[in-house]
């Protein structure tokens, strides 16, 4: 038997077929023995459905009886309502970009600190007396500073001591050289 | 309204995040704090080692005065440590000639002036750590090496 056919028999089982439709599927379930097999099938589990299927009544009308269950939903709501996010919830809420803000601006203060001036090249001396000329400079390889005092005036005694000449610094070290 | 679940530390790292921030502000804050001074009096000759009563400096900083300066020994005559306070100034006595007033500008910087017999010679602002050096009458040196004992400058 064609699905197309199967298909019409349900059809006009459940009065969807118009007259002329519904004649032509009863003559031919009654000439094919596989299609009254068929409808009768169908028939026995409509009927079945229907029998199974329980009704119930109430005894208001139907608009009092929506109306009542729409007032129950309203008096539940007014009793409970709806709960927001916990303190917790809340305080996480906020934590999270509180914590992003300070994560990025510990990054910043940490590269502020790393562009800060670096104070290690600061030397700075000034004399207080004619008798010494402090001359300052910097050992780049150990990162020390310098500061070198030298007698404006020499002594007989130490006139024969070399004194630096001039003080070369070649960026990477320094140097007294002597006459 | 649910959430999804997080795991323990990702609903952890926004508080780790402001822990790191307050340490690192700790950090920051901590130049404040009072400066661990050493000054180390150094005689630089060419007398050799059995021939005197000093002991020798540590050999990273004969090298580095040996690198600068003529002499080939270098030996500890006095060695004082000091706490100073921030902005406040103390002095130290190297010898009996010899003394230097320290004052605390800051992280490892200072303003010093050297004092000989009590006569103010020079007055300048350094970093640390810094030598202050200058040449005897006998052809020998002496050298004030000032440094903070805090750790990051221990040169």
């Amino acid at each position: 038997m064609k699905p197309d056919f199967e298909l019409k028999l349900q059809a006009w089982l459940d009065g969807e077929l118009p007259a002329a439709g519904a004649e032509q599927a009863r003559r031919l379930a009654a000439a094919d023995p596989e299609a009254a097999r068929l409808l009768a099938e169908l028939q026995a589990i409509k009927t079945a459905f229907l029998d199974s299927e329980q009704t119930v009544t109430v005894p208001e009308s139907r608009e009092f009886y929506w109306s009542k269950i729409e007032r129950q939903i309203q008096r539940e709501a007014a009793v409970h309502p709806a709960l927001g996010p916990s303190w917790a919830e809340r305080f996480r809420r906020w934590l999270a970009p509180l914590a992003g803000t300070a994560a990025l601006a510990a990054v910043l203060l940490v590269a502020l600190n790393q562009f800060k001036p670096q104070q290690t090249a600061f030397n700075q001396v000034s004399g207080m007396t004619d008798e010494y000329n402090p001359r300052t400079f910097r050992d780049n390889p150990s990162g020390i500073n310098f500061v070198v005092f030298q007698a404006a005036r020499q002594t007989s005694a130490a006139s024969d001591v070399p004194q630096p000449a001039r003080i070369r610094n070649d960026g990477s070290s320094f140097l007294i050289e002597h006459e | 309204m649910s959430h999804p679940v997080q795991p323990a530390f990702l609903r952890r790292f926004p508080a780790l995040c402001l822990l790191a921030l307050a340490f690192h502000l700790t950090a920051l804050a901590a130049p404040a704090a009072d400066l661990k001074l050493e000054a180390k009096m150094i005689w630089g000759a060419n007398n050799r080692p059995d021939t005197v009563k000093y002991i020798t400096v540590d050999p990273a900083l004969a090298a580095t005065l040996r690198r600068n300066f003529k002499w080939t020994n270098y030996y500890e005559i006095t060695n004082v440590a000091a706490v100073i306070p921030l902005h406040q100034t103390r002095l130290l006595r190297l010898s009996d000639r010899c003394t230097v007033s320290i004052q605390n500008l800051g992280p490892s910087l200072v303003a010093v002036d050297c004092l000989n017999q009590g006569k103010p010679i020079s007055r300048g602002t350094n970093a640390l750590p810094c030598i202050y050096t200058g040449t005897n009458l006998d052809d020998t040196a002496w050298f004030i090496r000032l440094r903070s004992l805090d750790g990051k400058s221990t040169k």
